[in-house]
């Protein structure tokens, strides 16, 4: 494990703990585990690298890293419905430092509701993309699947989005 | 713009991972790549840390809630990658962890000092960035900002006493580290950063200084008022109460120079 290697994973820390937070935040909307999440994310990275494995485009692959990690959260807990999981969750709770943050938290919710008729990936992609402003072809290279393929799948889940939205 | 979008503007800036948490679990992160890295240098500090530094119940409730690497944190210097875990999560966990006016006002002495002592430390390793020495002496200035409002607080509620303890303790603490300051070699790299560090200490001894006589002048007069009638017992007990207080000073100022000496701690400040 060089210096050059920890600074440079360390530099990736800085840099992507933010995002790759945010994203799983809105998968599993709760901030605790998405704290963890974040830590368990960068420990796989570290992991890698000290195998001597190379991360070309590292933040691409914190991402695919974080949503695998989800994917097997998701496979442990059983099926429950998004209302459940607010309830239960701490995503509504005021932030730590004590401010009411009350048009995000009815944004939120709104944004939840919605999310609720679609499937996992196709929150999944809609999350990477306008949540996380990545391009198709970025998205496309964390899911494993085509340039082509990924633009297909956010156009229709966009709309599908659209739908349950308007109502 | 569509009002989905706006909507998902709006969650995309509000939703933050807490700088504190990103800090800690950087923390976590380090220690994990050392459980798998035994190299000597994070060997020794933890043990020179074990001989000196007094554990006390707000450094044990950080570590309990942050875990090994905010134990380790403890010696980060600025630039430390646990640099931030030190003075943004232990510092704050410690602080809730004194409870009366006076303990917290003592707690902004030590680190105000610890922020000084961390500067003499750093300037003999290597150079300080302009930057560094911005970050440095705006973090002092903070806790020197709190000791002083502290103190005002406690001039209002009439605590003249509460008000001079912590206002001499804080000139004793900004006195002893000039001196080190002074007597530190800098060397041609860190010449200017170290100047102005002491420049900024210095006004603030003159700041605390003038406090302080305007406390002393409080106190007499307060006492006069009290005891009225009796004014030849009251002017010799206040005389009786100033020399003690100089006793005292000059024992804590001698303390805290003595100790000051003494390589890697400093007597006013507690870890």
């Amino acid at each position: 494990m060089s210096n050059t290697q920890k600074k440079k994973f360390l530099e990736a820390y800085d840099a992507y703990a933010d995002a790759i937070y945010r994203y799983c935040f809105f998968r599993v909307f709760s901030r605790a585990r998405a704290e963890e999440l974040v830590q368990e994310t960068f420990m796989k990275i570290w992991q890698y690298i000290r195998d001597g494995k190379k991360v070309d485009n590292m933040r691409a692959f914190a991402y695919r890293i974080a949503t695998n990690l989800i994917i097997d959260d998701s496979r442990k807990k059983k099926e429950q419905s998004l209302d459940a999981a607010l309830e239960e969750s701490d995503a509504l709770e005021p932030s730590y430092d004590g401010r009411r943050e009350i048009e995000t938290q009815a944004t939120l919710k709104e944004i939840m509701r919605a999310m609720e008729y679609l499937e996992e990936d196709e929150r999944r992609i809609l999350t990477l993309r306008y949540i996380e402003d990545l391009d198709p072809k970025d998205i496309a290279e964390i899911l494993g699947i085509s340039a082509n393929s990924a633009s297909v799948q956010i156009n229709r889940a966009l709309g599908k989005l659209k739908k349950h939205f308007k109502n | 713009m569509d009002p989905l979008f706006e909507k998902f503007n709006i969650l995309k800036k509000k939703i933050k991972l807490d700088a504190d948490k990103k800090a800690l679990i950087k923390g976590r992160l380090l220690q994990y790549m050392d459980a798998f890295d035994f190299s000597p240098t994070s060997g020794n500090r933890i043990a020179r840390f074990f001989r000196f530094a007094p554990v006390y119940a707000g450094v044990l409730a950080a570590v309990i809630a942050g875990g090994g690497a905010s134990f380790a944190a403890q010696l980060a210097l600025p630039g430390d990658a646990l640099y931030p875990v030190k003075v943004g999560f232990n510092e704050k966990i410690s602080a809730a962890f004194h409870f009366s006016p006076e303990a917290k006002a003592n707690y902004e002495v030590d680190l105000a000092a610890r922020r000084l002592e961390e500067v003499t430390q750093l300037a003999s390793q290597r150079k300080i960035s302009g930057e560094e020495k911005n970050d440095i002496e705006s973090r002092f200035q903070s806790h020197a900002e709190k000791i002083k409002s502290k103190i005002q607080e406690f001039e209002h509620k009439g605590n003249i006493r509460a008000a001079d303890t912590i206002a001499s303790r804080f000139e004793a603490s900004l006195k002893a580290h000039e001196k080190k300051l002074g007597e530190i070699n800098v060397g041609d790299e860190n010449e200017s950063e170290v100047a102005e560090i002491k420049v900024g200490v210095r006004s603030e001894i003159g700041n605390i200084m003038s406090v302080r006589a305007g406390l002393r002048s409080k106190s007499v007069s307060s006492s006069f008022i009290e005891s009225g009638d009796r004014e030849v017992g009251a002017s010799t007990s206040v005389k009786g109460k100033a020399d003690e207080k100089n006793k005292q000073d000059d024992d804590r100022r001698d303390g805290a120079i003595k100790s000051g000496d003494r390589e890697g701690t400093t007597a006013t400040s507690t870890y």
